[in-house]
């Protein structure tokens, strides 16, 4: 219990305090790109754990359906840098989101059946707040390339449309 | 008397028949008409939409990610429908359809 609060408060005290707080960096299009690409690999890294370990099939599906968008969008951003020949530069929020979500895959193959499927959900609810905030906060209005800041703004609906879609599924599982 | 019951079940049936086909049958006057949805920013778009029964729906895959349309007792459904993909379906009856991948995206077809 205490490894699932601590995972969900890890996303959302290091995103919402890199979205709202004192420290927001500035960040170049090569950053953007970066983060977004992790931010999207994080979750497909959570879901592969989730296509393995989880009991429910509604949880196993929503993992598939992780994998599957978050994969889109990488592939639709790597489509953008290459025709825009920029490269995607580790920066130090980038750098984070790796480590949190190292922290996350951890405390999730510590757990097992249903309380794996809550911790799971659980996670994904706050991850996707989470990013939501920090997309529609620093992401969309630090970019300056008019199609990635589109591409992010394509993204905002999926990763809000699977928030809810994760808050049925954690509702169901209470 | 039982003469008189098979009678009388035999004609409620025949005008049962007989309502059931004027129900079905198509004004003369009606060209039938094509629609158009767009899956867009996870929504359908429309989400509602008047149709005449014969009318055709057109359902276009304007996301990077896959979609399906799928009545919501799953008596019919589309394949899935990747990035531009599109999918028909002539409407025969009002129906309630979601995305059985995104199950919070949520349409329906009224017809008139």
């Amino acid at each position: 219990m205490t490894m699932l609060i601590t995972g969900a408060i890890l996303y959302t005290f290091t995103l919402s305090s890199f979205a709202f707080g004192q420290q927001t960096p500035t960040l170049s299009d090569a950053e953007i790109a970066s983060i977004a690409v992790v931010a999207n690999q994080n979750d497909i890294d959570f879901a592969k754990i989730a296509m393995q370990k989880a009991s429910d099939p509604k949880v196993a599906e929503f993992a598939k359906t992780m994998i599957n968008d978050h994969q889109a969008v990488i592939d639709m951003a790597v489509e953008l840098v290459t025709k825009l020949k920029v490269t995607p530069k580790d920066n130090p929020v980038s750098k984070e989101y790796v480590s949190n979500a190292k922290k996350t895959m951890e405390m999730l193959n510590s757990k097992s059946g249903k309380a794996f499927d809550k911790a799971y959900v659980d996670n994904e609810v706050e991850y996707h707040r989470a990013v939501i905030g920090a997309v529609k906060t620093v992401l969309i209005p630090q970019s300056q390339n008019e199609e990635l800041k589109a591409l992010l703004q394509k993204a905002v609906p999926i990763f809000e449309t699977h928030l809810q879609h994760a808050e049925m599924i954690q509702k169901q599982l209470k | 008397m039982r003469a008189f019951l098979f009678i009388k079940t035999g004609i409620f049936f025949s005008l049962l028949l007989m309502l059931m086909a004027c129900g079905q049958s198509k004004r003369p006057d009606y060209t039938p008409q094509k629609h158009v949805v767009e899956i867009k920013d996870m929504k359908f778009q429309p989400a509602e939409l008047s149709v005449h029964q014969g009318d055709t729906v057109f359902w276009i895959n304007r996301d990077i990610v896959a979609h399906d349309v799928t009545e919501k007792d799953k008596t019919w459904a589309s394949p899935l429908l990747n990035a531009g993909d599109s999918w028909e379906k002539v409407v025969t009856k009002s129906d309630a359809y979601y995305c059985s991948i995104h199950i919070t995206m949520k349409g329906e077809l009224k017809v008139n």
